[in-house]
């Protein structure tokens, strides 16, 4: 087994540790690499993309939405939203591909900010006659933009969060 | 401080319970009672609209913890609210300055108990908390109310979402009632739910970029919660789901090798298992078969499957290797209610209810020998209902899972569809679930195949690319593996192993052979291992049939066919 290289893909995330107890002798070797943390379930519509360059502030980079059918479906639609609608500019997505199944668009995203969100994409459609969505969620951050910092845990006692209630009467 | 925790009879309750304005004169000696209601907003999930806020409704939290705080903000008392979210603190000094703080936390001590959290995994793995107001004791017995509300103003999440916490903590109340039907002195390993606002579907190292709700060993069960994106808060099945999941690793045992995976497709049969126990776990934890995972601008956006397969996306590859199959499987064991599984004409008229399917859970699938999956569940609940036998095959046969004979699937006829050869070429590689080899002998011809690779989620974990090989051991002692790639093939090969001894427990060989499609033969993984008696499962792959379709270094090469040896 080799190291695996790792494409963005959706669901693509670290190892599934064996569920094991005591160390094995002798043969154990390598741990487990390619295997995931299962996500939660997923419906009868695949959604990929891929970001032609990392986002960067004022320059245009072009998403590529592939959506994937298994089922009759009439026909799907796509929307895009971003999370910070003042931190990028987001173009309509153009329909390029719509053939046995597989429907492919293009958005171009303009970052206004090191820190422009999120891009939501959602594709819905119906299939089978249900209707069904999907939604996919972009990172518009720019490289070595990480975000807020978490923060830090408290030196000592229990860190605690105080949300507001309605008390009555 | 003392710390104390109280659970209260609704008759107590009842008595406790009362309003500042017209209450009973506290009794003498400047003693009160501070009692009142916990609830939070609940907005529905439903299937084809979203989450509607307009049904939002005010719920009990129930089995939460409230503390009464001095003026200082120490905990002078705390209890617990029961299931109508009534909590009532006796004893109280009046004319007291004091406050109530709500933990989003259930805790139960003693035969059952039980420890869940939920915390902001972005803010220092702070608890979530209520935070009253200070108020004084007066004279009379005093009524307080808590309530967390949704933030949600009419259009948007304009205000905080307190409700949030504790919505996903009735969720887990329910799942936890569930088990002890069936287990009335389960104790529930501790377990924290990571939620915050700014928990995205991003998979990324980055804040709260936590790709997907799931449950992960060791770290508790992440929930996204980023609004008009993807929030899971209010989306009961989804976390009764990870939930499912929790109860694998501390009650059950999982061998799945995870992944992605989307309801259609012919996976691993372990994987298949454990995907659909969570989502037929939370079918019948929450009583509503209907699962909906909501998302997108405004939350109205959503993904719903009826596990009676009523007006659901058509399962084209049933099986015993679909999640959407076995999940089916375990409602209609489930469930009360005669059904027609679509496309059978087997009716559903079994209503096991949930105790014998958790002790089958519990029990062998936790124990076999053979790999988790929907084989060994089966088994066990036949075992456990012979005067069911018949019952049962029923509901096996009407998701085309043949009559479950044993923990192995002996006798299986149906092996999906495949993706890329035919049916007929491929039945020529794949035809049993486990093969088998005596110790001393060479088993000829075991085939690792990319042929059920998923337009939706690719090729890696996808039925027969990991194929299962049994052996008994009856001598104990150190024996040699070896798998060994045959002429002819694609590309040069690269046989791994993976031992199973039971009881999840495994042994890797994973090597890298110098060898290519002139030579075969050096194409092989061999090792060895001290064995004690018993049955074992080898599980053996090509590895690239375990990589993406589309790995730019190493795709997968398809049909890659070995002899396997096990020398004592």
């Amino acid at each position: 087994m080799r190291t695996q290289t790792t494409i963005v893909l959706l669901a693509a995330f670290a190892a599934w540790p064996a569920l094991v107890g005591a160390a094995p002798p002798v043969t154990e070797r390598a741990p487990v690499v390619g295997a995931a943390y299962p996500v939660k379930p997923t419906g009868p519509i695949a959604v990929d993309y891929r970001v032609a360059a990392p986002p960067a502030v004022g320059v245009p980079v072009e998403i590529a939405v592939t959506a994937r059918v298994e089922a009759k479906a009439s026909s799907l639609s796509i929307e895009a939203n971003a999370s910070t609608p003042r931190a990028v500019l987001v173009t309509p997505p153009k329909l390029v591909a719509a053939a046995d199944g597989v429907y492919s668009w293009t958005i171009t995203v303009v970052p206004l900010a090191a820190e422009a969100g999120y891009l939501s994409v959602i594709v819905a459609g119906d299939l089978d006659g249900v209707a069904q969505a999907r939604s996919v969620t972009v990172s518009l951050r720019s490289a070595g933009d990480a975000g807020p910092a978490p923060a830090a845990a408290a030196a000592r006692g229990e860190a605690l969060i105080a949300l507001p209630v309605q008390e009555s009467p | 401080m003392m710390r104390w925790l109280t659970f209260l009879s609704v008759g107590a309750l009842l008595a406790g319970c009362g309003g500042s304005d017209g209450d009973p004169p506290a009794p003498a000696g400047g003693e009160l009672t501070v009692s009142g209601q916990v609830t939070f907003d609940r907005v529905p999930a439903v299937a084809g609209q979203g989450l509607v806020y307009a049904q939002t409704a005010a719920k009990p939290a129930r089995g939460v913890t409230v503390e009464l705080l001095t003026a200082a903000g120490t905990v002078s008392a705390s209890t617990t609210t029961d299931n109508l979210g009534n909590y009532s603190f006796g004893g109280v000094a009046a004319s007291t300055n004091v406050s109530l703080r709500v933990r989003a936390e259930m805790l139960r001590v003693g035969t059952p108990s039980w420890d869940f959290r939920v915390v902001d995994n972005v803010n220092a793995e702070a608890l979530y908390t209520l935070a009253g107001a200070a108020f004084n004791t007066g004279t009379a017995n005093v009524t307080r109310n808590l309530h967390a509300a949704s933030g949600w103003t009419g259009s948007a999440y304009t205000a905080t979402r307190s409700a949030a916490p504790f919505a996903i903590l009735d969720t887990a109340y329910d799942a936890v009632q569930l088990v002890l039907t069936a287990q009335p002195l389960a104790r529930f390993p501790a377990l924290k739910f990571h939620w915050s606002t700014a928990n995205v579907p991003v998979p990324g190292t980055g804040p709260g970029e936590i790709g997907s709700s799931l449950f992960r060993p060791g770290v508790g069960i992440l929930l996204v919660g980023a609004a008009n994106q993807d929030t899971d808060e209010y989306d009961r099945h989804v976390i009764s789901h990870e939930f499912g999941h929790y109860l694998e690793f501390g009650f059950s045992r999982s061998d799945s090798i995870g992944g992605p995976h989307a309801l259609t497709d012919q996976l691993d049969m372990r994987l298949a298992f454990g995907e659909a126990w969570g989502t037929a776990f939370a079918a019948m934890a929450t009583g509503d078969s209907v699962y909906v995972d909501t998302f997108g601008a405004g939350q109205r956006d959503d993904f719903w499957v009826d596990l009676e397969q009523r007006n659901a996306p058509v399962n084209r590859t049933p099986g015993w290797f679909s999640e959407y199959s076995i999940q089916s499987l375990i409602f209609d064991l489930y469930d009360n209610g005669p059904d027609v599984p679509p496309g059978s004409l087997i009716v559903d008229d079994l209503a096991l209810g949930f105790t014998p399917i958790w002790n089958a859970f519990t029990t062998e699938q936790r124990t076999t020998r053979a790999l988790t999956s929907v084989f060994p569940f089966v088994y066990a609940l036949k075992l456990s209902r012979p005067g069911q036998e018949p019952l049962i095959d029923n509901l096996t046969q009407s998701q085309r899972i043949d009559v479950v004979s044993d923990i192995y699937g002996t006798g299986q006829t149906n092996f999906g569809l495949p993706t890329k050869r035919t049916a007929l070429e491929v039945s020529q590689d794949f035809h049993t679930v486990y093969d088998s080899v005596a110790v001393g002998g060479t088993l000829q011809n075991v085939c690792s195949l990319d042929d059920y690779t998923s337009a939706f989620t690719g090729a890696e974990n996808k039925l027969a690319s990991r194929r299962f090989v049994r052996f008994t051991v009856s001598n104990p002692g150190l024996h040699t593996i070896t798998v060994r790639a045959r002429a002819p093939l694609n590309a040069a090969a690269d046989p791994d192993w993976i031992l199973h001894m039971g009881n999840g427990q495994t042994i890797r060989s994973e090597g890298e052979p110098a060898c290519s499609t002139a030579t075969p033969s050096a194409c092989v993984e061999e090792n060895s291992a001290t064995l004690d008696l018993g049955p074992y499962v080898l599980e053996l792959y090509e590895w690239t049939n375990t990589n993406e379709a589309d790995d730019p270094d190493y795709p997968p090469i398809g049909r890659t066919c070995f002899d396997v040896t096990v020398l004592r």
